[in-house]
């Protein structure tokens, strides 16, 4: 291959990288995770530093399985609900007050009552090891997110069921089960329904964070009772990292400072910039791939 | 006006025609399978394709400069176009008399001639009133809605003035009776004595072919028949001949015997039906009096006739157990199924067994996001997807050899006539004893019509019976013997026709 | 619609039941917890050298009984955590309530009311500020978008501009509207990134105590953080997108309704209109879209109102703004007055029923009217 031709064939490739946004978001957020870490790892002391790297990888790794059991959660709801609409109609207007009633329960409350049962549960001791502690916190989250994606297969199912679709695969004998879990979710709504698990791993990154800077902020006037995984929004609520995030404030009065940011007040702004930059990135990933497939 | 219309998206070309003939002061009726770019063509010629997502040259010259030019301009300000599909084509938050007087149609006062000659069976009240609702699905009806549309083009015609527009009618009589399309067809071959007009009306059809060969000599000169056909992505526009579709229709006969009194029914479906608190009667004639019940022998086709909205498809689900009704009984195999049957008696003895549907709107029948091999997974079939059972099955209905490549075919590339055939062999390939067919002919271009109807009449000829509903009145009243027709009426009309 | 009220009336009702419940099954009963080992906790808590409360000093006493009472490490290690239970179980009893705030007298009731009405109103204020920015930002977009060119393409004309540009005073030009349009780009960045930043990472950068009053900061902070106005911005603009991709604005265009969307009064939009609040846009093809939108998008205002709620109940926890409705809902869930916190978080449930009410009924009067219903 000639050269220009070599030139042409990465100038087009770069340029259909740029266009799926959503890969291109991605690969700035690990780059952007990278450098972060990298400057980290020069600028700021040990033991924070670990710190830094466990809170990340516990609030990602409760994140990805937040995603794991709504998504499983949504699935179960919708076939039971779709099992109770053929058979048992009165118990199905029973399973919608429920979800209803979960519904209008505004997120953060009911992950902070969640919270406070599973701290009851680990002082008496039900719960123990750090794992069973972090899927806890999982299903928690999950409990509360995972309506978002029932609504999306309902809508689907009702769609298709509207439409001739459902009736002309009946007629030619393929079963319900099938059409429902083959046809319409797996064929045609994967699209749909990753966009909006991408859109529930930043709403979880979101609560998460919140939940636990609520509940370390709250208690830092006294003691904690229980230790729960530490995670990027117990970093935030420490008094060294607010002081770091005050800082910023400060800095913007007093340009002279600025300089001082990077390197004096490391931890606490590395734990802020990661929390929105990682949001933000979230939101443009979602986006880019939602505008990729036309959805 | 020569059109040279290439259109692609990123993924494949959708339209390359290098000819395509729009004749100024010409109504020319556009013929062919459906989702073989027609209304591409027609969107790109009058500047309304999304110049974004596509990319299109008209005349060698690129979409965004032919938006510019005059010709378009043109077009654009003196002509109209009818879309396909009416309900979509409404705005559900404004009533249709707002609709109706919007734009540069705001003028009301040629709206009473217009709206009359359209709605003839509608006194002034009732008419008013249908203009002051808002459009929903089932009300008005889809004829209505389509009229409505007819009647904003027939405006819009009304300013012209004496000079010549471009006007584009894709698909303006899918949700007509033929009485209204005759109206419209009438209507239409009317305005072109007060003006030239360049009318491009896409249809498929064929029927309306007869109709517009009873006008006058006069106008006939006017008329022009052309039919699109496609291969390998390349559309090619032809003159269409209409002595060979009549000869053909002359050939076409009805397959099986007159019943003979001796054979029993296969199905009997008793004549009163009550849905939707509305009352339906079988009849054997077209007025309704001589009331019968519809019954299908083996090796038959039977032909159900209605008005638009009677609700012919309404009463094919209830056959099929689709639709719970208030009232009504059928026999199959010695056992009565009425209003009180639960459904798992059709899933456990009938769907796929003994009866089958083919669906009006392949579209939505066919999961669009799925390969054509994928059609016949789930099916209860019992030599699995063996990939040469299913090409010796598909080479039935499509005309060449299947190859390898095009089980693999997306399911959402093929054209309109692809996918209704594909959408009937799903149907056939489990060979139940009844079949009902919902407009099977819809999108279909004459070939493959001829070719569906030879595949019938050799099914019917190894004992399988059809239930046919078809608006494509002429070629079906032909195919089917004149005793096997029923006709469906509301109790209301009968009572009101003595 | 009487469907509706009677469901959202009797799950005030169902919840309002299970909590009483839950308060008659653990209100009143204090958890004592059962030591196994008191007497000699108490008898390690009365030698002068030992603080069982520093975790250096347990450490000692838990190895020195180890070194002295070998083979009875399993009764240590219990003995051990029982320790660390009372001790901390006496400081928390140590840090007392605050005067009144464990009982649930009359003052209590009203101070509680008093908070909830001020939540209220606070949260009515946000709701329609952020819908209000919601529809114009992305009516802004959208408009926007659909102008002929795009910022890359403006961008990349300019770099030809500037390569084919001869002198200096050319040159400079292009060069600096190429930086003007960079700067642009981020300070749209920078925006971006507060408006995603929860509220409590910009609140703690400007100050650490938020006791005073502070409405107007709550007001402020609910509005542009917690990612609320992109993310609800951004499905606005996506349902502008895809009901301008329907049949009847084709039709509408078809009619000769305007279809240019430039900046100009007789031909476009006029500017101004996108910042009213209430918009029209009369004999323009955007009118029939904005017009199904705004309908539409009422069932995505319920998920937009609950969100809100979320925040801006992060906002009162999370900067400790004493005076409000859920820094009493912490503090009570830290004291373990149950009661209180049964009726704080009914009261929110409560606001949040009302406003699904609300748009229930908002969303039933317009049915009523499109559906041909008298």
């Amino acid at each position: 291959m000639k050269s220009y031709q070599i030139t042409e064939s990465i100038e087009k490739a770069v340029r259909d990288f740029i266009v799926c946004r959503d890969w291109l978001w991605f690969t700035i957020w690990l780059l952007g995770i990278l450098i972060i870490w990298i400057w980290n790892l020069i600028f700021l002391n040990a033991p924070a530093l670990r710190q830094i790297e466990n809170g990340f990888i516990n609030t990602i790794v409760i994140a990805i399985m937040v995603i794991v059991f709504a998504a499983g959660l949504s699935w179960g709801t919708t076939l039971l609900d779709d099992f109770l609409h053929r058979r048992f109609a009165r118990l199905q207007i029973g399973l919608t007050f429920l979800i209803n009633l979960i519904r209008s329960v505004p997120q953060i409350v009911g992950t902070l009552l969640g919270y406070v049962l599973l701290t009851i549960l680990m002082q008496n001791r039900i719960v123990t090891s750090e794992a069973a502690i972090l899927i806890s916190m999982a299903l928690v989250i999950a409990f509360f997110l995972f309506l978002e994606i029932f609504d999306l297969l309902r809508e689907r199912i009702t769609h298709f069921r509207r439409l001739d679709f459902y009736d002309a695969m009946l007629v030619c004998g393929i079963s319900e089960q099938y059409i429902i879990n083959r046809e319409i979710i797996l064929r045609s709504s994967p699209m749909h329904i990753i966009n909006k698990l991408i859109g529930i791993f930043g709403a979880a990154i979101f609560l998460l964070c919140s939940v636990d800077f609520i509940i370390s902020v709250g208690l830092s006037t006294q003691i904690s009772p229980v230790d729960l995984p530490v995670t990027l929004g117990s970093l935030l609520a420490k008094i060294d990292s607010k002081q770091d995030i005050l800082a910023i404030g400060h800095a913007l009065t007093h340009w002279n400072y600025f300089p001082n940011l990077p390197f004096e007040h490391l931890q606490g702004i590395t734990v802020a910039i990661l929390i929105v930059f990682t949001l933000l990135c979230i939101y443009q990933i979602a986006n880019g791939y939602g505008r990729r497939h036309h959805l | 006006m020569i059109y040279d219309i290439q259109i692609k998206t990123d993924q494949r070309t959708l339209v390359d025609i290098e000819d395509f003939e729009l004749n100024p002061g010409k109504l020319t009726l556009l013929l062919g399978e459906s989702g073989i770019g027609k209304t591409l063509i027609s969107r790109a010629i009058f500047g309304l394709l999304p110049d974004a997502e596509m990319s299109i040259t008209i005349n060698k010259r690129s979409y965004a400069e032919y938006l510019a030019s005059d010709e378009c301009h043109e077009i654009q300000s003196r002509g109209f176009f009818v879309f396909q599909e009416p309900s979509s084509h409404l705005n559900p938050l404004m009533t249709l008399s707002e609709q109706l007087n919007e734009g540069v149609i705001e003028d009301a006062s040629s709206n009473r001639k217009i709206l009359k000659d359209l709605f003839p069976a509608l006194s002034e009240s009732d008419l008013y009133h249908l203009l002051g609702i808002y459009p929903k699905p089932y009300r008005p009806s889809g004829g209505e809605k389509q009229r409505i549309l007819i009647a904003m083009a027939f405006k819009k015609m009304a300013l012209l003035r004496g000079s010549d527009a471009v006007f584009i009618f894709d698909e303006p009589t899918g949700n007509l009776d033929n009485v209204y399309r005759n109206i419209f067809l009438r209507m239409l071959i009317a305005a072109y004595k007060s003006v030239p007009l360049t009318t491009l009306l896409i249809t498929h059809d064929y029927s309306m072919i007869s109709e517009l060969l009873a006008t006058p000599s006069g106008a006939m000169k006017q008329i022009e028949f052309k039919e699109l056909r496609i291969s390998d992505n390349h559309q090619k526009q032809v003159a269409f001949s209409t002595e060979s579709y009549l000869n053909w229709l002359k050939s076409l006969n009805p397959a099986s015997p007159s019943i003979q009194s001796s054979r029993e029914p296969v199905l009997m479906l008793q004549p009163e039906i009550e849905v939707f608190n509305r009352k339906l009667i079988i009849s054997s004639d077209i007025k309704g009096r001589d009331v019968s019940p519809l019954e299908i022998f083996a090796g038959d086709a039977v032909y159900l006739k209605a008005a638009s909205g009677v609700g012919k498809t309404t009463v094919a689900k209830i056959i099929m157990g689709l639709q719970p009704a208030e009232r009504f009984s059928m026999i199959l195999d010695n056992r009565t199924h009425d209003e009180s049957t639960p459904g798992s008696v059709w899933r456990r003895n009938i769907w796929a067994k003994r009866m089958s549907m083919v669906f009006q709107h392949a579209d939505e029948a066919l999961n669009l996001n799925g390969k054509v091999k994928d059609i016949f997974r789930g099916l209860p079939l019992s030599q699995r997807s063996d990939p040469d059972f299913l090409k010796r099955t598909l080479a039935t209905v499509f005309d060449r050899h299947i190859a390898a490549t095009f089980l693999e075919m997306p399911v959402a590339f093929l054209s309109g006539g692809q996918k209704q055939r594909l959408n009937l062999i799903r149907a056939l390939i489990l060979e139940p004893d009844i079949l009902i067919l919902d407009e099977p002919f819809n999108g279909l271009d004459f070939n493959t019509m001829q070719r569906i109807l030879n595949l019938l009449q050799e099914l019917q000829k190894k004992g399988k019976s059809f239930l046919i509903i078809s608006h494509n009145e002429e070629i079906i009243d032909r195919f089917v013997s004149s005793e096997r027709i029923y006709y469906l009426h509301r109790q209301t009309d009968i009572k009101g026709e003595t | 619609m009487r469907h509706k009220i009677i469901e959202h009336l009797s799950s005030i009702l169902f919840i309002g039941l299970i909590f009483l419940l839950i308060q008659a099954l653990w209100g009143p009963a204090k958890k004592t917890v059962s030591y196994q080992y008191l007497n000699e906790i108490k008898a390690f808590m009365l030698l002068d050298f030992l603080d069982l409360s520093n975790p250096e000093d347990r450490l000692l006493l838990h190895e020195t009984l180890n070194y002295y009472y070998p083979g009875e490490h399993q009764r240590h290690d219990s003995l051990m955590t029982e320790i660390a239970a009372y001790v901390k179980e006496l400081m928390l009893a140590d840090t007392g309530p605050h005067g009144g705030a464990s009982e649930l007298n009359f003052d209590k009731l009203l101070s509680l009311s008093e908070m909830l009405v001020k939540f209220i109103l606070i949260y009515v204020l946000v709701l329609l500020l952020t819908s209000y920015g919601v529809e114009t930002f992305a009516v802004y977009r959208f408009i926007r978008l659909q102008q002929p060119g795009s910022l890359f393409e403006k961008l990349r004309t300019t770099w030809q501009k500037l390569n084919h540009a001869t002198g200096l005073r050319e040159r400079s030009r292009f060069a600096l509207i190429i930086l003007r349009k960079i700067l642009r780009g981020l300070i749209k960045g920078m925006v971006m990134l507060i408006l995603f930043a929860p509220a409590y990472v910009i609140a703690y950068s400007f100050k650490t105590r938020f006791d005073t009053d502070s409405v107007i900061l709550m007001v402020l902070l609910g509005v542009i953080s917690n990612g609320l106005l992109i993310t609800y911005t951004q499905k606005y603009f996506t349902f502008l997108v895809s009901e301008s991709r329907k049949g009847y604005v084709q039709t509408a265009r078809v009619k000769n309704l305007k279809h240019d969307y430039r900046f100009s009064a007789e031909k476009g939009i006029r500017l101004s209109t996108i910042f009213k609040i209430r918009k029209t846009f009369p004999g323009h093809v955007f009118g029939h879209i904005y017009q199904n939108v705004r309908f539409q998008y009422l069932h995505t205002l319920k998920e937009q109102a609950s969100f809100l709620i979320t925040g801006l109940i992060i906002i009162e926890m999370a900067l400790n703004i004493q005076g409000h409705l859920c820094y009493e809902l912490m503090q009570n869930i830290l004291y373990k007055n149950l009661a209180i916190v049964l009726l704080i978080v009914f009261g929110i449930f409560v606001v949040v029923k009302l406003t699904e009410m609300t748009i229930d009924y908002l969303v039933f009067s317009q049915q009523q009217k499109i559906d041909n219903k008298p």
